[in-house]
């Protein structure tokens, strides 16, 4: 019988292959769709990576918003190249994590879920009332990463699909290992009993920390590349609903299991566009769904799948 | 000589009960201590205290001559102290290799030399925790102990819950770990393993010390054994 962990990289290489398939072959309009799906997969990810350890934030577009403003900013009011605003973005999110860190994760359950609300709250109303980055008008003309050197012109609609595909997947890769690797094992042991890891002589607070700063920089890449391609910043992106939006894409696609989150994210993206094409209310039916979700699969749907293949980790 | 662990007097509250009035004990290097008493005696709590996991409010631990105040609990481990607790305390979901990896520390027992000393465990290296019977369980939280390579084991119960066969093999094994001059402070409801193990016997009644001497003592002392363990 296959390993839990076998499965779950057997799923993301069927993604990957499904997501490049579409990026080559399907219209303009679904390569966007993927490329939308691709990067909040990312930003899944991030959230999905930091449940490891037991904590849910509902506050993690705080962290995407702390790379797409420090991207958007420094390319469009700094005049830094979009390779230079890359790098302080993630730079951003793992120093802004750390430091949110400190407080958050001395919470956990429902305290973690209203503090890391609380923060991204603050960096939401910072953003949506101060006309540095013209407020709640949000701001345009956002470029993209320039790789003609290596002639990849990213303002391709497929190309940039593909690109940021391969990235979701070196991304899911690093963190598939990272998860096997002693230190994520250590993290899942913290999310089934953080009091017998410390009796084992492991620093929860310490764990938890590094988890979350992990996190925030995969979050603010996530957010970097998502102003990229809309080539727009505004506030909302790093509002509650941003960062409901993400937990429902984890929660649907299966929390702890990484996979999940990707598959979660491409199915609310693709479900988002299918009912608001064809119902003004469509949160009204994504809410029914998630629903329906949560009830029947509470684990998701990896989690759901990997259940059926045994208790076997 | 200074012993490796002294715990002086202390007071442990668990919310506002008073649940330690003032327990003392010591354990020299090499010597196997049994905490003996009823259920609700305090010896949970004693080792509890001493990890810090209810941290006393009054009194002293000192490990190796350093004072263990203020300590968080996994400053206390990492100062060479493991905990083997009550139900075992495995990770369900994790292998039997990754419970070990995950408090593997320090030199002497690798996860392989645990493995040569422990081949049921060995047998079941890639199987997760929830699939391990109780007394495999139980060795697995002892391996888990060691690989942390501690100076002081403290064992909460380690026959509670198993069959007498499976006992006998945990107590060869504990035998075993004493011959190597590991020092332990054991928790026991089962007098005849702690009798067994033990070098000196310390008997807690209601949060506090009633008896304490060699072990051998304690077997001839019959008012001692029916007023606080009732055998």
């Amino acid at each position: 019988m296959a390993s839990r962990v076998f499965l779950r990289r057997v799923i993301g290489a069927g993604l990957l292959a499904a997501a490049l398939a579409g990026c080559m072959l399907a219209s303009y309009f679904t390569q966007d769709l993927i490329a939308e799906a691709a990067i909040l997969a990312v930003f899944a990810l991030s959230l999905d990576f930091l449940a490891t350890c037991g904590l849910v934030s509902f506050g993690h577009a705080g962290l995407l918003g702390v790379g797409a403003y420090a991207f958007g900013g420094l390319t469009v009011l700094a005049g830094y190249s979009p390779g230079t605003a890359l790098a302080a973005a993630v730079l951003g999110g793992l120093i802004v994590a750390m430091a949110a860190g400190v407080f958050a994760v001395r919470t956990t359950g429902a305290f973690f879920i209203m503090v890391t609300l609380a923060m991204a709250e603050m960096f939401f109303s910072w953003v949506f009332r101060d006309r540095t980055f013209k407020g709640a008008d949000g701001m345009g003309g956002v470029p993209r990463l320039d790789l003609s050197a290596i002639g990849v012109d990213l303002n391709d609609a497929s190309t940039f699909a593909i690109f940021v595909v391969l990235l979701c997947a070196a991304i899911w890769l690093a963190l598939e290992f990272l998860i096997v690797s002693p230190f994520g094992r250590t993290l899942d042991a913290i999310r089934q009993n953080a009091g017998r890891v410390s009796a084992l002589g492991g620093s929860v607070f310490a764990y938890r920390l590094a988890a979350f700063t992990i996190s925030g920089g995969i979050a603010a890449f996530a957010g970097a590349f998502k102003v990229q391609h809309t080539n727009f910043l505004s506030p909302d992106l790093a509002g509650w609903l941003a960062s409901g939006d993400v937990l429902i894409a984890v929660v649907i696609g299966g929390i702890g299991t990484l996979v999940g989150g990707i598959l979660g994210a491409a199915i609310l993206v693709f479900l988002k566009d299918f009912l608001s094409s064809h119902f003004g209310h469509w949160y009204l039916f994504l809410g029914a769904i998630f629903m329906m979700v949560a009830i029947g699969l509470p684990r998701g749907i990896v989690g759901w799948v990997l259940e059926l293949r045994g208790k076997r980790p | 000589m200074e012993p490796l662990l002294r715990v002086d007097d202390i007071q442990t509250y668990l919310g506002e009960s008073h649940i330690l009035q003032g327990v003392s004990l010591e354990a020299q290097a090499g010597e196997v201590v049994a905490l003996l008493g009823r259920n609700g005696a305090g010896k949970t709590t004693t080792l509890r205290s001493i990890m810090r996991i209810t941290p006393p409010r009054g009194g002293k631990v000192m490990f190796d001559g350093q004072d263990l105040a203020g300590l968080k609990t996994h400053a206390v481990a990492r100062a060479g102290i493991a905990f083997v607790q009550e139900q075992r305390a495995i990770f369900p979901s994790l292998t039997v290799e990754e419970n070990l990896i995950i408090a593997q520390r320090g030199e002497g027992w690798t996860m392989e030399r645990v493995f040569d000393e422990f081949p049921r465990v060995a047998a079941r290296r890639r199987n997760g925790g929830a699939q391990l019977s109780g007394g495999e369980q139980q060795m697995l939280a002892i391996a888990r102990a060691l690989v942390a390579n501690p100076r002081l084991i403290l064992l909460d119960e380690p026959s509670e819950g198993l069959a007498p066969i499976i006992v006998e093999q945990i107590l060869e094994l504990l035998l075993k770990l004493k011959a190597t001059g590991l020092t332990m402070v054991l928790v026991e409801q089962s007098f005849a393993l702690a009798m067994a193990l033990a070098d000196r016997a310390v008997v807690l009644g209601k949060g506090r010390v009633r008896w304490s001497g060699a072990a051998q003592e304690l077997r001839a002392a019959d008012d001692i054994r029916h007023a606080w363990l009732g055998v």
